[in-house]
C-alpha cells in the first residue's frame, strides 16, 4: 500500500493526468475564437472519424430529440451551434475515459449528467452559462472522474476504499482520503483544471461532497446542484459504485434551492429521461 | 437513505420527521395512484394511527428523504425503466 499523501506528492509521483484529447483541445479553441467559422469547427471534427461518427450518435440521440436525421458533421454544427457542438464533441471524447471503469460507473456518470440537465432546466443549478442544460450535463458526466484515476493509477488503495465504503459504511471520499490521501472530488477537479475547462465546472466538481472545498463561494450554489444530482442518481438505482451510499449535507437543499414539495415533479422529469440514459450509454460503450 | 423492507405486497421504511416525530413510509402503488404513497405516524400512548398520503406531507419531510421515497416507489411500482429496487 502506498502511505497517504498530498495531490502534489502524488501527482509527482504516481498519477499521470491523461491530457485531453487534442480534437476536442482544437474545438475549444476555435469556438472560443470569435472569429471562427463553423466550416472551420465542422472540418476539426470531421477529421477524426471516432469522434465524428459518435458526435453523429449522439446529435441524432434521444437526448437532443432533433425531429430530422442529421448526416453530417457540418450539418450538425450548424443546427446545434458552437457551444453545444463543444460540449457535444467533449461529451463524446470523455465517454472514452469513462468506459474504462466498472459499467455501474458510466451509467452512474451519464445518470447524474441528466440529473444535472434537469436541474438546470429547473433553476436548481445556479452558477452555469448562459447553455445551462448542457454545461450541466457536461459537469455530472466528469464528476467522479477522480475515481477512474484512482482505480488506474493505485488500484491496489482503490480497492481498499472500496472495502472500507461498503464493509464499514464510511462515505467513500472520506475513505479515499483515510486510504490515498486525497479524495477524487480534489482529484477530479485538478483533471478537469488541467483540461482548461471553466472554473465554474472545476470549483463544483471540487465542492461536490464538501462544499467548503468548492474554492469560489459563489459556486457553491453549483456544487451543491452536482451533490443534489448525485443523490438522485443514485437513489433512482444508478449508484457509482454497490453499496456505498452517498452523504449529503443538509445545506445542499437550501443551497441548491431544491424544496422538498418541488421533489416529486422534479424527478418525474429526471424519470422521463431514462431511455435516453440508455441510448448514451449505448453510444459510449 | 431509508431501510427499506417488503412487508405483503406492500414495501415499508421508517423515517422521522422535521418535527422529530417517527414514522412509517408505507408503499403500495405507482406515483400516478395518489394513495400509492402514504406516511403512517406512529401514535404517542397507543392513540390511533393516522395516515396521511404522501403529497399532504412533503412539507414535513426533508428533501433527500422525498427523493429516496419517490425514487423506491418508481422502481417498485413504476415503468419508467429504472434499475429494480432490490429488497432484503
Ligand atoms: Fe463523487
Ligand atoms: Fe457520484
Amino acid at each position: 500500500m502506498t502511505e497517504p499523501r498530498d495531490i502534489d506528492a502524488l501527482l509527482d509521483e504516481v498519477v499521470t493526468l491523461p491530457s485531453l484529447p487534442s480534437t476536442v483541445a482544437h474545438i475549444t479553441e476555435l469556438v472560443n475564437d470569435p472569429d471562427c467559422s463553423l466550416t472551420a469547427v465542422g472540418r476539426a471534427i470531421s477529421v477524426d472519424p471516432a469522434i465524428a461518427l459518435k458526435t453523429l450518435r449522439l446529435v441524432n440521440s434521444a437526448y437532443y430529440g432533433l425531429r430530422n436525421k442529421v448526416s453530417s458533421v457540418e450539418q450538425a454544427v450548424v443546427l446545434l451551434g458552437l457551444k453545444v457542438i463543444k460540449n457535444l464533441v467533449f461529451t463524446a471524447t470523455v465517454f472514452d475515459t469513462l468506459k474504462s471503469g466498472v459499467d455501474a460507473f458510466l451509467r452512474h456518470s451519464v445518470s447524474c449528467g441528466m440529473a444535472m440537465r434537469v436541474l438546470a432546466e429547473n433553476g436548481n443549478a445556479p452558477g452555469l452559462d448562459e447553455d445551462a442544460s448542457e454545461e450541466g450535463f457536461a459537469v455530472g458526466l466528469l464528476h467522479d472522474v477522480g475515481k477512474i484515476i484512482f482505480e488506474q493509477f493505485v488500484p491496489e488503495d482503490f480497492e481498499k476504499v472500496r472495502e472500507r465504503a461498503v464493509r464499514s459504511h464510511v462515505p467513500w471520499h472520506e475513505a479515499e482520503q483515510e486510504i490515498i490521501g486525497v479524495d477524487h472530488a480534489a482529484m477530479g477537479a485538478r483533471l478537469a483544471a488541467n483540461w482548461k475547462l471553466p472554473g465554474n465546472i472545476v470549483a463544483a466538481i471540487a465542492g461536490h461532497h464538501d462544499l467548503a472545498k468548492c474554492a469560489d463561494p459563489e459556486l457553491k450554489g453549483l456544487a451543491a446542484a452536482l451533490s443534489a444530482a448525485d443523490y438522485i442518481c443514485t437513489a433512482a438505482g444508478a449508484g457509482s459504485h454497490d453499496g456505498a451510499a452517498p452523504v449529503v449535507a443538509p445545506d445542499v437543499w437550501p443551497m441548491s434551492r431544491i424544496v422538498s414539495e418541488n421533489v416529486p415533479s422534479l424527478l418525474d422529469k429526471y424519470f422521463r429521461t431514462q431511455s435516453a440514459v440508455e441510448e448514451l450509454i449505448q453510444i459510449a460503450t | 437513505m431509508i431501510k427499506w423492507q417488503k412487508q405483503g405486497e406492500a414495501v415499508v421504511g421508517p423515517v422521522v420527521l422535521g418535527d422529530g416525530q417517527p414514522a412509517t413510509v408505507v408503499l403500495v402503488g405507482t406515483r400516478q395512484n395518489p394513495k400509492g404513497a402514504a406516511i403512517v405516524l406512529t401514535p404517542e400512548d397507543n392513540g390511533p394511527l393516522k395516515t396521511t398520503p404522501l403529497n399532504d406531507a412533503l412539507g414535513r419531510l426533508d428533501p433527500a428523504q422525498v427523493i429516496d421515497i419517490v425514487c423506491v416507489q418508481e422502481r417498485i411500482f413504476g415503468n419508467s425503466g429504472l434499475p429494480p429496487a432490490e429488497l432484503p
